[in-house]
């Protein structure tokens, strides 16, 4: 798993392409990490683009469920936009919308992030 | 001892083994080195030059072993025939009388030669006491009363005088011993014609003698010239001939030089020297280049290649010889009589006397069969070596090529690819030895180079043996952590399936439902649960989840998830809402590793058929009319939560529904839906619920075998990555006359 990320105003985007699955979970949370120490009250906030992930199993919503918790903890803001139609579904049923905010694109992420 | 070889072995695998194959390198050439240094007479002796003698041995030996075997491959085969040994040999005693001879005998030996017209004649006999037998000796051993023939006696000359008288007038060469120290005839110097030296003084570099054993002083004042002719014996073998020797600081010649100046008529022997010792000696224009000591290497001929040469001194007396035999010849007279000559072992393994080796000496110089090992030879070979051993040092560790690669594993290549350097070398020395006359030291070149090779194939193997120990402790590691591993799925598995209740345990004759189960799990067990109970006479309750993660964790938090729910439900009665908050509540606080659970959690009133669902992030039931129609029981926007221990409270709420009688319910966990085939395509809810739509009213086993068949098909073989469950759920209250 190759996380890219880019600045875009004042929000970080961080953008993942794959499978998030057993296998990639953890490189996932290896490459998130740094990101992660880095949210925090008063600095950028992290939004997540999934829109190259394809799937996502429990392990990968493990992470973003640690990944929340962790920035909730930090008082800092983290979001997700972009989700793929099975990822979506996914999102769905565990009601991960509770969890995390969920835009349907980057755009309007941004604006409401900003 | 072990901690020594561990120290060895540690210094032969560092820097791929070259720190160690160069320290051999230079170490060998060192040794070779110091043992070939040129000594002066005044170094000699001293312990430096000793204790460098001694680390060079090896080498001499080698060399000295080398040198022999070119000669022996190739003797000399003479081409001139420039000396005649006038030998006093067995018969020449045995007919003409015991030895000593009277010197007038020899006298007369010495004219019968001089008739011929020889170029020169020299003399291996030391005289230096008076002849007994002569007149005036025997005169003094007569009774006193004999003075008439004592007196007739004295009147006759010596035949000391007689040999004088005939050494005078021949172009004669008499010959002396070095001693190292005195005996009963020795002097501290003897008559000899002065060398002239040119360059720097050559007494340093020559072998001094103290003391030698040289003829009467009349009979060397009657010779044109007087040698030395002592030969030093490395171990009893000769191999090299001074030409040049000193009586404390006397230069004197040896007797092939002092041949050559009698029959030449030059009146001095030159000797030429530089700062690496001597280069050479020579007499009219023949000049000889020799070692830095005055010594050269004789090339040997067959002892049998120079038979012709020899004549009997009884045959020369009686005249019974050919006459070219002694015309224009360098004739030499010497003691062959075995007892009474000093023997000698050549290089070609045979003993000859003393005189035969001055005479080949003689022979090489005409046939200009030189021998030579330059001073300078010793820096080529050294260079050599340093660049060859150097070379492979830094290419045979590398391994970049085939040919590297193969020298360093396979066994014995190394030596093979030494041996055939070796004999590469010896094959060049050899050519070099019969072409030129050199004195390769190929030996040197072998020995060093395969020590080399060695060193490095030795590395190399010491750090495939530590490869080897490596690889053999990581497989060990990898064994046990798989044992580890598998006891640990092991113990999973049988907690998991463990603590699954049996329909037909829990409810063995209930009529008013049926239910049926699959727990199908993973080979790296996936944590999926489900459970069934009866919270009181007429309620139902169920769970089915799902725990992420996999292994040993997941099984041990499910376990727990699914007694804190049964206890809480039974507890709580009928409030599957509040039940999932407390178990949300409660299993968040001991959840060290952050698991989270799915969970559908539902309560059946089996006598009324009210259903009330929790649906904690999980996928919701399908309800199967019994006249087959489909619905999938999604929970409202407001209802139900994410999946248990993902927040730390929330507010779940229940949804309720009524079912009709023969109604299905199908519970799942993902394992199902997202079952993969080999192309990694997912099974689906589509096709699941293509498959539920024509179950209607079959029993509940029906309907699972059903599903799991079609998902069978559908993954054709490839491994399941997570857990499948399904539990079924058909209400048949009694009222329901219908198929059950």
């Amino acid at each position: 798993m190759e996380l890219t990320e880019r600045m875009d105003g004042p929000v970080r985007i961080v953008t993942a392409t794959g499978r998030i699955d057993q296998a990639s979970a953890n490189g996932f949370q290896q490459q998130l990490q740094p990101w992660l120490d880095a949210c925090k009250q008063a600095t950028a906030p992290l939004l997540l683009d999934f829109a190259g992930v394809d799937y996502i199993s429990s392990v990968g919503l493990r992470v973003l469920m640690l990944a929340a918790k962790q920035v909730k903890g930090q008082q800092g803001k983290i979001a997700i936009a972009a989700l793929t139609p099975v990822v979506e579904e996914v999102f769905q049923i565990s009601r991960f919308n509770l969890v995390f905010k969920v835009y349907p694109d980057c755009a309007s992420a941004i604006v409401d992030l900003s | 001892m072990t901690q020594f070889l561990g120290l060895l072995q540690a210094a032969f695998s560092c820097g791929r083994g070259r720190p160690a194959a160069l320290l051999i390198l230079v170490g060998l050439l060192g040794v070779n080195l110091l043992g070939e240094m040129t000594w002066t007479a005044a170094e000699r002796g001293t312990p430096w030059q000793r204790w460098a003698d001694r680390l060079g041995a090896p080498f001499h030996e080698s060399r000295q072993v080398l040198f022999d075997a070119y000669q022996r491959f190739a003797p000399r085969q003479p081409a001139s025939n420039p000396v005649t040994i006038v030998a006093i040999d067995e018969q020449s005693l045995k007919q003409l009388g015991q030895w000593p001879w009277p010197r007038n005998r020899l006298a007369t030996l010495i004219e019968s030669i001089a008739a011929h017209q020889p170029a020169a004649i020299g003399l291996d006999i030391y005289m230096p006491e008076a002849d007994q037998t002569s007149p005036g000796r025997v005169a003094d051993n007569l009774p006193a009363a004999q003075t008439t023939l004592a007196h007739a006696l004295r009147r006759l000359p010596s035949h000391d005088a007689r040999l004088a008288a005939a050494l005078r007038v021949v172009p004669s060469v008499l010959g002396a011993a070095g001693f190292d120290f005195p005996t009963f005839s020795t002097t501290a110097g003897m008559r000899a014609w002065p060398l002239t030296t040119a360059g720097a003084d050559p007494l340093p570099y020559l072998r001094r003698y103290p003391w030698v054993l040289a003829s009467l002083p009349e009979l060397q004042a009657a010779a044109r010239g007087q040698a030395l002719l002592s030969v030093d014996l490395q171990s009893a073998i000769v191999r090299q001939l001074p030409l040049v020797m000193a009586i404390n600081d006397q230069l004197v010649s040896g007797l092939a030089m002092e041949m050559l100046r009698v029959a030449t008529g030059v009146p001095a022997i030159g000797v030429e020297t530089d700062r690496h010792g001597i280069r050479s000696v020579g007499v009219a224009d023949l000049r000889v280049p020799t070692q830095p000591n005055g010594e050269i290497w004789l090339h040997f001929a067959r002892l049998a290649s120079g038979a012709a040469r020899y004549v009997a001194a009884a045959d020369v007396l009686a005249g019974k010889l050919d006459a070219d035999l002694l015309n224009g010849k360098l004739v030499l007279i010497g003691l062959t009589g075995s007892g009474l000559a000093d023997q000698r072992t050549t290089v070609l393994d045979e003993l000859v006397p003393g005189i035969e080796i001055q005479a080949q000496l003689l022979e090489s110089l005409f046939d200009g069969r030189l021998l030579l090992r330059p001073w300078w030879l010793k820096l080529v070979e050294t260079l050599l070596l340093a660049c060859i051993g150097g070379w492979l040092v830094y290419w045979v560790p590398r391994g970049a090529s085939p040919s590297a690669t193969a020298l360093l594993i396979l066994p014995r290549a190394g030596m093979w690819g030494s041996l055939a350097l070796g004999l590469a070398g010896i094959g060049v020395g050899q050519a070099l030895f019969v072409y030129r006359g050199v004195l390769f030291d190929a030996a040197a070149v072998a020995i060093t180079l395969s020590c080399v090779m060695g060193s490095l194939v030795l590395s190399a193997m010491i750090a495939i043996g530590r490869q080897n120990e490596a690889m053999a402790q990581e497989q060990q590691r990898l064994r046990e952590q798989e044992a580890l591993s598998l006891g640990e799925r092991n113990a999973a598995w049988r907690i998991q399936l463990g603590s699954l209740p049996k329909v037909a345990n829990v409810f063995p004759h209930e009529t008013r439902f049926d239910m049926a189960t699959l727990l199908e799990p993973a080979r790296d067990v996936g944590g999926d649960l489900y459970d069934f109970f009866m919270i009181d006479a007429r309620r139902l309750g169920f769970v089915v989840g799902d725990v992420s993660g996999k292994g040993l964790p997941a099984s041990i938090f499910m376990a727990v998830a699914k007694t804190l729910t049964k206890t809480i439900a039974q507890y709580l009665a009928n409030e599957p809402g509040r039940t999932a908050a407390l178990t949300n509540a409660e299993l968040s606080k001991e959840n060290p590793e952050m698991l989270f659970v799915t969970a559908l959690i539902g309560v059946l009133d089996i006598v009324s058929g009210e259903l009330a669902l929790v649906n904690a992030g999980h996928d919701g039931p399908w309800r199967i009319a019994a006249d087959g129609r489909l619905d999938h029981i999604e929970s409202p926007p407001d209802g139900g939560g994410p999946p248990l221990c993902v927040l730390d409270e929330f507010p779940y709420q229940a949804q309720t529904t009524q079912l009709r009688p023969g109604d299905t319910l199908c519970m799942i966990t993902d394992g199902i839906t997202e079952a993969m085939n080999a192309a990694g395509e997912i099974y689906g809810a589509r096709r699941l619920e293509a498959v539920l739509e024509g179950v209607g009213a079959l029993p509940a086993q029906t309907l699972i075998d059903r599903v799991r068949a079609d998902v069978a098909r559908h993954v054709a073989g490839a491994e399941a990555s997570d857990d499948m469950t399904l539990l079924v759920i058909r209400w048949t209250p009694e009222t329901v006359t219908g198929v059950a």
